[in-house]
């Protein structure tokens, strides 16, 4: 397709990340013209520092208009007896005394890839069980899609972004093995595996998104341990390169970054007519096409509806059932060398407490593993600024003995939606289209915190079962909201009353109007990454479209 | 999956902690800094912290000084704070921090750095402290210095699995 926007697609997708990069590359190779927008830039490998002399003050780069503007409502109040949930900050683990929860913001990275572009890469597929919450426990709801259904779809993405996994992964059936073999475990996790097991749990290798093997024109991992800062080799299965390169190859599919989908116009017999984009020059366009898709994400796709006059929002549920990152991370010090900066960050997983009913009591379980990236003990300076006491020479030969024995463990639980988690429009802020921005509104129920709480204290114990002495550092979303991994707002169910999407993400009344992002998610699962769920449904969601509108 | 945002995050003062120290910080930082004696204090504070020896070169030979400074510059509060720092580095050397030897600097220093996490004084030292170490292990070259790793990329760690030394 023409660099230039063009007028007309059979497809409009609004947003690159893990949904709209799937649906944009499952439309293109079956012949329909896509228009894949984003309001974020495009990044190059090239982009990312991990072999500069500075590497360690490099974070992923941030681009005019890579980040969203959004409010966040966290504020409820803290207390003494959830102790063991505390933070923690070293080096003399102080434990917080702060009363009311606080946010430390949504991470998340606008552009061609979206938030893979940083994600540490988990690619995970829900448990049958995590499709059936309501019916098996009452909470949440069901999802119309099985996971009899999208195991198919499950196989294809995990194709595309060859996964490198292990030949079985907890209570989810397979029909092909991962494309690449699993990484080999590394010293943290070797380190770990042996604490579990002395607690009586197991840890196996996490299905993640780079390659062990090159895989379709990108190399295997080399274990630099960088994901988050971005992947300059370009091995990590981000979006950008294991969908929109393919989807732009087709010939069928033209992408263009810093496009903001601004509004879409309502016409008859319940049709979407056309799309109005603001590019970065801050001239408008209109584009018409026979299909319209969402896929900004479970924060900034109910803001685009909200503010649409409450498009898609017969049924009032647009931006509730708000679902967030929970989870924890905590860290000490192993007495022994083992090179922890090293590896595939989370190149192991605890699935023993991810099962739904694994907790006594409470419906959703949790995924454990090992880290120091997430904690961000991956580098010298962190260590010597945060970790370590002490001055002079002796620290600089302490430092240079220590360096690699830092050990951390993270934790991601389950959230179930609950009435005070919601995304709605800012009353005083707008941003530069003109609309309002989104307000995220985060709340914790006992429920929610009491998971937690069981996740830290089990993945703490196995922290010191591998011979940590004592916990140096922890934070925990009990303290503050800081979601990655953010899920709901826009519900995909059969009832046209309780959602906003059907069974194939198409809005109930908008016959052309359709959602790719994790705001369909009816649960969050028990703390598996989103992004290999979301490239399923993504792929699923294109085929139905294309049978329904013979595009 | 869960970064923290900020990395050598400094602590922060309390409230209370804060009302009991501005007008000493506003002060000094309306007096200004003095440069003819508050550099050497600076200098001899950063060297202190991380001094010339078989594994690198002194922190103020790389930049520490300026860091130091940057890390302070942010409001007329902060360069008080500063000032207040170097204040009692001078006052606990007897006059002057930078003229005290080498044995009485690092007893001082190592004796704020002991300090109990409440005090304003440690809170300081520590946000001070916290910008000269970032700024000089930041430095995959000096990093290298010490037996660690360098940058990551582009050789990566093929080996993550296998046992490590730093050399």
């Amino acid at each position: 397709m023409e660099d230039k926007l063009p007028k007309q697609a059979d497809v409009l997708i609004a947003g690159a990340g893990a949904g709209g990069a799937a649906a944009a590359w499952a439309l293109a190779r079956r012949g329909a013209t896509v228009v894949l927008i984003d309001a974020g830039p495009g990044f190059d490998p090239a982009d990312y520092k991990n072999s500069v002399d500075d590497w360690e003050t490099q974070w992923f780069p941030i681009r005019p208009g890579s980040q969203g503007h959004h409010e966040v409502v966290a504020g409820q109040p803290l207390f003494e007896k959830w102790s063991e949930i505390r933070n923690i900050s070293a080096p003399r683990q102080r434990m917080s005394t702060a009363t009311q929860r606080k946010s430390r913001g949504y991470s998340h990275i606008r552009g061609i890839g979206g938030t893979t572009l940083h994600f540490t890469g988990w690619m995970h597929r829900l448990r049958p069980q995590a499709f059936e919450m309501n019916t098996r426990f009452g909470v949440a709801a069901d999802w119309p899609v099985k996971y009899d259904e999208l195991e198919r779809y499950y196989a294809l993405a995990e194709y595309m972004v060859g996964v490198a996994g292990p030949d079985q992964v907890a209570g989810r059936p397979r029909s092909a093995p991962f494309p690449t073999p699993a990484h080999p475990a590394s010293m943290l996790s070797q380190a770990i595996a042996r604490g579990a097991e002395k607690v009586g749990l197991s840890m196996v290798q996490n299905p993640v998104a780079a390659p062990s093997q090159a895989w379709l024109g990108r190399p295997p991992c080399n274990y630099c341990g960088c994901c988050h800062k971005g992947c300059e080799r370009g091995d990590k299965g981000s979006a950008d390169l294991t969908f929109v390169v393919p989807a732009k190859a087709t010939g069928k599919c033209g992408v263009f970054p810093r496009h903001t989908l601004v509004e879409l116009q309502r016409g008859d017999n319940d049709q979407i007519t056309g799309a109005t984009i603001l590019d970065a020059a801050g001239d408008r366009h209109t584009i018409t096409a026979s299909n319209y898709v969402l896929a900004a994400g479970a924060v900034e796709t109910p803001r685009l509806l909200l503010a649409t006059d409450g498009l898609g929002n017969e049924s009032g549920e647009v931006g509730k059932n708000f679902m967030e990152t929970v989870g924890s991370g905590s860290t000490g010090m192993l007495p022994e060398q083992i090179g922890s900066h090293r590896g595939y960050p989370e190149d192991s997983i605890c699935w023993d407490i991810n099962a739904p009913d694994a907790i006594d009591g409470i419906p959703g379980g949790a995924v454990i593993c090992p880290t120091v990236v997430s904690s961000d003990y991956h580098g010298p300076a962190r260590y010597a600024t945060k970790l370590a006491e002490g001055i002079g020479s002796d620290f600089k030969r302490k430092l240079a003995e220590d360096f690699g024995k830092a050990a951390g463990i993270t934790v991601i639980c389950e959230n179930l939606p609950n009435p005070r988690s919601y995304v709605d429009l800012s009353p005083n802020q707008i941003d530069y289209t003109g609309l309002p921005i989104a307000r995220i509104h985060s709340f914790l129920p006992d429920l929610e915190i009491e998971r937690l709480a069981y996740a830290v204290k089990k993945s703490e114990e196995i922290l010191f079962a591998a011979g940590v002495p004592a916990i140096l550092d922890r934070f925990t979303s009990y303290e503050a909201f800081y979601a990655s991994h953010v899920m709901g707002t826009c519900r995909m169910g059969s009832n046209p009353e309780t959602s906003v999407v059907n069974e194939h993400q198409r809005s109930h009344r908008w016959k052309n109007l359709w959602v790719s992002d994790a705001s369909v998610f009816p649960s969050s699962g028990s703390g598996e990454g989103p992004s290999l769920t979301l490239h399923a449904l993504s792929i699923r969601m294109a085929d139905k479209m294309l049978e329904q509108s013979k595009v | 999956m869960l970064n923290e945002p900020l990395s050598g995050k400094a602590p922060v003062l309390s409230r209370r902690q804060f009302l009991l120290t501005a007008p000493i910080a506003l002060l000094a930082g309306v007096v200004g800094w003095s440069f003819s004696t508050g550099d050497k204090t600076v200098k001899a504070f950063v060297d202190t912290l991380l001094p010339a020896d078989e594994l690198g070169p002194a922190a103020s030979e790389v930049g520490g000084v300026e860091a130091l400074k940057a890390e302070f510059d942010h409001s007329m509060l902060r360069r008080g704070e500063l000032q207040l720092l170097m204040s009692w580095l001078d006052l606990n050397a007897g006059g002057s921090f930078a003229s005290a030897t080498a044995d009485r600097q690092f007893e001082i220093v190592t004796a704020l750095d002991a300090l109990s996490e409440e005090t304003v004084r440690w809170k300081i030292h520590r946000r001070a402290r916290g910008a000269v170490m970032w700024h000089y292990f930041s430095s995959a070259e000096r990093t290298m210095a010490l037996g660690l790793p360098g940058a990551p990329q582009p050789d990566g760690y093929p080996d993550a699995h296998l046992p490590w030394v730093n050399s």
